[in-house]
């Protein structure tokens, strides 16, 4: 090969030096996180300083005030309440529900992979599609849920799956429902990796089944829950839209479920206070992070993930 | 060969930005103006006769195009207050009456003189002149139409029921025996299912129950220097009437049940009357042809007072066109608006909200065109007949008293979520009516000290 054709000979004639080039690549990179990430984070957490109504073009600096404010806002501590008991029992129930269908879906039967597809679903549905499917099901007047079970006789009257005292634990069934395929799909990719001669070795050693599981699978998912577990309470902690739209909004039954996301919008867009709004997006992230820093520390796997 | 790649790099990156500078330059030409206005019908109807307005108007008007956007409520809000911000508002939008003040106050809106002059001052509805004058003596916003809510009711159930259907309910009392025999177990099966009153529970509906009942029951929601009054008597006993009618006589779901829901309900019979708008009257036609075509369905030309007031009150719709001073083309869209409200153009575009919306412009309802070639007046007279009495007699308003238009802080306590969560904590009967108001007073003095208005 000739210098003339040789490619590195190229670079080294070339006038740009490789570090200068190198650097320039990355300007995209870098300018597009700054602009859509460091940005809009760092203007948010500027707002939560001030003053600042969604329609005026002023801001006044009022330092802590907004903070200060919701801290002594009841709305704003059972807003918290309400998210937490939502993030929590989600989460949980995603995990255990997740696990369980991994698991079944990881056997070998007829029509696996149909079920499999099936079992994608409700994720892959957009969340509107979702709301309004269950809104209709769970409806008092007449909604498919209640056509059944007075059918059948279990219930007389209807039951008001979306009202006061139910719509939280409505809002959570729909919600595991939705978001339970995360971790089916996350769980069977790992499951589908795992040796089998460990559970051949331990089928030699006469493990039941409920040992194989304990022993076997559930240390090998460890890695993979600490991870889904980590998202899943980022996605929970923070999910707007279906609590937002299985309460019907600002009105009716959507307050006993205002999770601090809704308030948020609630303060923003409603009351229109949007420095108090980005103080509230603030505080969250906060909460996230004092989370997650204690859950890396104390949980994270020995291995490397 | 990666010099080569380096090197056609510069070339490849210069004609992508200019492809995208291209197309974010948009569609439009140097010289012609783009004028962009947004409003909140988005029906078929509507839209189709928007076109045809826009067609004329351009060709009247070369080198203006007008570009329509109809978007729902609750986007509309967020939009606006993402182009304020940016500084890129539309040059004319609808907006609701709260909101047009607030804006006007900022600056933020140039006045429409023109355009009511062009329909002519006298010939506008007098509410449609108190909403729309601002203090300074201009009109920064004007109605596109105007409706009011009323009391739809089945007249059938009525009569099942053993009542006049055609006799209003006077006052709470009448209304509550009325709903009280309304609510029945039709099938004998131990369980009611029909109910007297469907309400919806959801978005801002709360918010108007809460306002046209303190109305009609003497009350007012704000004192003279703007400071909140929910813990007034004529607020209690609004409140104590709502627990009443939800207990006795409302569907138990009522709370999440959507404003089109009550609308079913009521064409399924499930309910026999509700509060509603007249754009509802399609549902009817949808889901209740043979109660429509025996003329079953009624609306009362009255609403009832409550125990300490004299005369009733309903909510006025009535969002209103406003033109940004900051726009690109205001004085275009102030041109096109004149051109809208002419009145081939204004027959056609009220004709196509025919049951919902009325023409803000009296001399309409004497204009035989307005009532030909419209087959829904036909079946709906009559709603559109009690709407205009409402209105024309001033029981319609968006506000209970008219200074209550000068406090500049409706929308952000309206859209706080404090009337509504006030009324639920007392049909849940998580707070008395008295703790429930005294705690949403609290709630909203606090609002109005963050906000920093507080004068009192």
């Amino acid at each position: 090969m000739s210098a003339a054709t040789n490619p590195l000979e190229t670079v080294r004639t070339r006038r740009i030096p490789d570090r200068t080039w190198g650097m320039l690549l990355i300007v995209p990179a870098v300018l597009m996180v700054a602009c859509l990430v460091l940005y809009p984070v760092g203007y948010a957490v500027w707002l939560s300083f001030h003053r600042k109504h969604a329609y005026l073009p002023v801001e006044t600096f009022i330092g802590l005030t907004n903070y200060k404010n919701l801290f002594v806002d009841p709305q704003f501590w059972q807003s918290f309440w309400l998210g937490t008991v939502y993030g929590f029992s989600t989460i949980g129930l995603q995990i255990v529900l997740g696990v369980a269908a991994a698991l079944l879906l990881a056997e070998s039967f007829k029509g696996r992979s149909l079920v499999r597809g099936i079992a994608l679903f409700p994720y892959v549905v957009p969340t509107i599609v979702v709301v309004l499917i269950w809104r209709w099901i769970l409806n008092d007047s007449y909604g498919l849920l209640n056509h059944i079970l007075q059918s059948i006789g279990i219930v007389s009257a209807p039951v008001t799956w979306l009202g006061p005292s139910m719509i939280l634990i409505s809002l959570i069934l729909v919600s595991t429902w939705t978001f339970f395929p995360f971790v089916l799909i996350t769980v069977l990719a790992r499951l589908q990796t795992i040796n089998p001669e460990l559970y051949d070795a331990a089928a030699v050693d006469g493990a039941s089944a409920w040992q194989r599981f304990y022993h076997v699978t559930l240390p090998q998912l460890r890695t993979i829950l600490f991870v889904v577990i980590l998202l899943r309470f980022i996605f929970m902690f923070t999910k707007f839209d279906i609590v937002w739209l299985l309460g019907g909004g600002s009105g009716g039954t959507g307050r006993f479920i205002r999770t601090l996301p809704v308030y948020t919008y609630l303060k923003t867009f409603g009351q229109l206070q949007v420095g108090a709004g980005a103080a509230l997006a603030v505080i969250m992230v906060l909460i996230l992070v004092s989370v997650a820093v204690p859950y890396f520390k104390f949980f994270r796997p020995a291995q490397d993930i | 060969m990666f010099s080569t790649g380096k090197s056609a790099c510069i070339p490849v990156l210069i004609a992508g930005l200019v492809v995208v500078s291209t197309l974010f330059s948009g569609h439009s030409s140097a010289s012609e103006k783009v004028v962009r206005i947004w409003h909140t019908e988005p029906n078929h109807m509507t839209l189709a006769v928007m076109r045809e307005i826009i067609a004329d108007y351009e060709k009247l008007n070369p080198g203006i195009r007008i570009e329509q956007e109809a978007i729902g409520w609750s986007s509309l809000l967020q939009k606006l207050q993402a182009s304020l911000a940016a500084g890129a508002p539309p040059d004319a939008s609808h907006g609701y009456t709260g909101l047009v003040l607030m804006l006007s106050d900022l600056g933020l809106l140039r006045p429409l003189d023109d355009v009511v002059a062009s329909i002519g001052e006298d010939n506008i509805f007098e509410i449609v002149r108190r909403i729309s004058l601002d203090d300074d003596g201009h009109y920064y916003g004007l109605p596109h139409c105007i409706g009011a809510d009323a009391i739809v009711y089945r007249k059938d159930l009525y009569r099942q029921a053993g009542l006049d259907d055609a006799v209003a309910p006077r006052n709470w009392d009448e209304w509550l025996v009325q709903l009280q025999k309304l609510t029945v177990d039709t099938d004998g099966d131990g369980t009611v299912d029909q109910y007297g009153l469907g309400l919806a529970g959801e978005g801002g509906f709360i918010n108007e129950e809460v306002l046209m009942w303190t109305g009609s029951n003497g009350g007012r929601m704000w004192d003279p220097d703007g400071r909140p009054t929910f813990t007034e008597q004529p607020m209690i006993e609004m409140l104590q009437f709502y627990k009443k009618v939800s207990d006795c006589c409302l569907w138990p779901g009522w709370l999440n049940h959507s404003y089109p829901e009550t609308f079913t309900m009521l064409a399924q019979g499930k309910v026999a009357s509700i509060l509603g708008w007249g754009r509802g009257s399609v549902e009817f036609e949808k889901y209740a042809p043979d109660v429509v075509a025996n003329g079953d369905i009624g609306i009362f030309d009255s609403k009832p007072v409550g125990p300490s007031g004299t005369e009733f009150m309903t909510q006025l719709d009535g969002e209103q066109w406003m033109v940004f001073e900051h726009a690109e083309y205001p004085d275009e869209a102030i041109d096109f608006l004149k051109f809208f409200y002419q009145r081939d153009n204004y027959r056609k575009y009220a004709q196509s909200v025919p049951i919902h919306l009325l023409p803000i412009d009296q001399t309409m309802y004497e204009d035989a065109a307005y009532w030909e070639q419209t087959p829904a007046f036909d079946t709906w007279r009559f709603w559109v007949g009690t709407q205009r009495n409402f209105i024309a007699q001033g029981n319609a308003r968006p506000v209970i008293e008219w200074d209550d238009l000068k406090i500049p802080y409706l929308a952000e306590v309206g859209g706080s979520g404090i009337l509504i969560d006030m009324v639920s904590d007392v049909i849940t009967e998580r707070r008395t009516p008295e703790e429930a108001a005294e705690y949403a007073q609290q709630r909203a003095e606090q609002l109005i000290e963050e906000m920093g208005y507080r004068r009192w």
